[in-house]
């Protein structure tokens, strides 16, 4: 069947009439037509073949697409100096640990910080779980001490102090938890209680911490989630373990190699931003946002990345600044 | 199409120089990406050699996309040039291959409409013959609207083309492909040498594809 009356005005009709697009008017006129609805008829048939099924060639797309991948320009930007990044590291780790317990104590929120210092599942996180949950305390003290938001002060004053259990954090739990326990003493004894139960008790003595500070005179601003600028989301999580270990597996191999661009796009308040970045290991290079939902309280999870491709992780309670807590160290292998 | 929100995160991650990310997101799209080139280049030697080449593409020129336009409008601009840049380059229209639904895969890639493959085979439908009937100013929005399920914006966005003209080029291709199909030139060609030997062992001719 051909049309012989201005073919492309009635092919353009038809056209319309295939993609649901034709008035009224004009589906009454091609559907009461005997030639518009056959010509109708050709066109579909002629659009069905053109969306037939296209057979896909998995292997050999999936060798082309290594090989451009591998040859993609990032490969380069992996090479760097690794003695001189291996000993950055461990500069960083020891400053870390100061930081660690600097970043519990002299904050304006009340939060608890835990050091991992292995992958998700180690031993290690145990014990280092055990050790940053009574860091925990002090940050109690801190808050406390620090209600006039000297943060600084308070940093220079702890830092000292803190060195030596932070450069035995690793494998001394015991000898730690003593010497935060002194350090605890020095402040407000009675706050001292030594936890077992990690990253659980963590999270609990930070909310606890956070209604106290919350009470203060200084209260940090309030978080201003745009939760629809969040890059991710990741799902429901019954602690903060769970979470953790969710993010190290899915971010865990990220490679950054652009400066590290902050978190103002999301209006994280600078507290909470220090924390993450005190929880990275070398000089911060990027950040992933997320949203979660952990044990039901809707969350903002902030993935930090140093320029070795270690992690650093924030969770922040949505509508609670004082509640957020920074667990961070997580070395690649 | 609005960007997703996956493909934007991986995206920012492979700009950052993440490879992971980079071969999430292509690995994401690669199958839709060959599917056009391979409705545009009509055969499946020069539906790859443009699949990488617009891959490659896709690649280099990551670090500019600023995610205001949805990825995969982006992408099937970029296959789609890497297509017909292929053609060019040989020179010829699309050489029809062995129909596609006759190789060994397991994955396939349809279009909203698509027609079940056993009616085709039943009819004799060569759709690569189909489609080789139409000059490539109708063959790539037909194959944009109804293999990819754009609609005429991102068409019109991908190709550069007003609106107008590409709902005028769409109509008039997919006319021209109900007159070639009521003529019976879309009929299986078993003559060409490249598909005898396709035939014989599944195997593209090493003299009929080139090096990118």
């Amino acid at each position: 069947m051909t049309m012989t009356d201005e073919p492309d005005s009635v092919d353009e009709l038809i056209s319309r009439y295939l993609d649901g697009e034709a008035t009224d008017a004009e589906i009454a006129r091609i559907e009461s037509n005997p030639a518009l609805r056959a010509r109708a008829e050709s066109m579909r048939t002629a659009i069905e073949l053109v969306a037939s099924p296209v057979a896909i060639p998995e292997a050999a797309l999936d060798q082309i697409r290594a090989a451009v991948v591998a040859a993609s320009p990032s490969t380069s930007e992996q090479v760097t100096d690794l003695e001189a990044a291996a000993a950055e590291r461990r500069a960083r780790a020891e400053r870390r640990g100061r930081v660690m317990a600097v970043a519990a104590a002299c904050v304006l929120l009340a939060v608890g910080v835990v050091a991992v210092r292995s992958l998700p599942g180690g031993d290690d996180a145990d014990e280092t779980t055990d050790a940053g949950a009574v860091d925990t305390t002090s940050a109690d003290d801190g808050a406390d001490s620090t209600a006039d938001g000297d943060f600084s002060l308070n940093a220079e004053s702890l830092s000292s102090s803190a060195s030596a259990s932070a450069s035995a954090m690793a494998d001394e739990s015991e000898v730690e938890m003593a010497e935060a326990d002194d350090m605890a003493e020095e402040a407000m004894p009675e706050e001292a209680m030594p936890e077992e139960d990690g990253a659980d008790s963590a999270e609990s003595e930070s909310d606890a911490a956070g209604d106290e500070v919350a009470e203060s005179s200084v209260v940090p601003p309030q978080l201003f989630a745009r939760t629809d600028q969040l890059n991710d989301e990741l799902g429901t999580y019954a602690d903060a373990d769970a979470l953790v270990a969710d993010v190290v597996a899915t971010y865990g191999d990220a490679r950054q190699a652009a400066p590290f661009v902050g978190t103002d796009e999301i209006g994280l308040c600078t507290e909470a931003e220090q924390l993450l970045l005190d929880e990275l290991v070398s000089d911060p290079l990027g950040f992933e946002t997320a949203s979660a939902d952990l044990a039901g309280d809707p969350v903002i999870v902030i993935i930090g990345s140093d320029i070795d491709g270690n992690l650093a992780v924030l969770i922040h309670p949505a509508d609670n600044c004082a509640a957020a807590t920074a667990i961070g160290g997580a070395e690649r292998s | 199409m609005a960007p997703d929100p996956e493909d934007l995160r991986l995206i920012k991650a492979a700009q950052r120089g993440d490879q992971r990310a980079l071969d999430r997101l292509l690995a994401k799209h690669q199958a839709r990406i060959y599917a056009i080139c391979r409705r545009l280049a009509g055969n499946d030697a020069d539906a790859l050699d443009a699949t990488q080449e617009a891959l490659i593409a896709i690649v280099r020129g990551l670090g500019r996309f600023d995610g205001r336009a949805a990825f995969t409008t982006w992408s099937y601009r970029v296959a789609t040039n890497a297509a017909l840049d292929e053609l060019r380059r040989r020179g010829r229209r699309p050489e029809p291959g062995l129909p596609e639904y006759e190789q060994a895969d397991d994955t396939y890639i349809a279009g909203r409409e698509s027609r079940d493959p056993s009616e085709i085979v039943a009819a004799g439908i060569d759709v690569d013959s189909a489609l080789a009937e139409l000059p490539e100013e109708f063959r790539a929005p037909v194959v944009l609207r109804d293999m990819a399920g754009m609609d005429y914006a991102e068409i019109a966005d991908v190709l550069d083309l007003a609106p107008g003209t590409v709902r005028s080029r769409i109509a008039r291709g997919r006319g021209r492909l109900a007159d070639v199909l009521a003529s019976g030139h879309g009929a299986e060609q078993t003559t060409n040498s490249a598909h005898e030997s396709e035939l014989a062992g599944n195997q593209i001719p090493p003299d009929e594809r080139q090096s990118p």
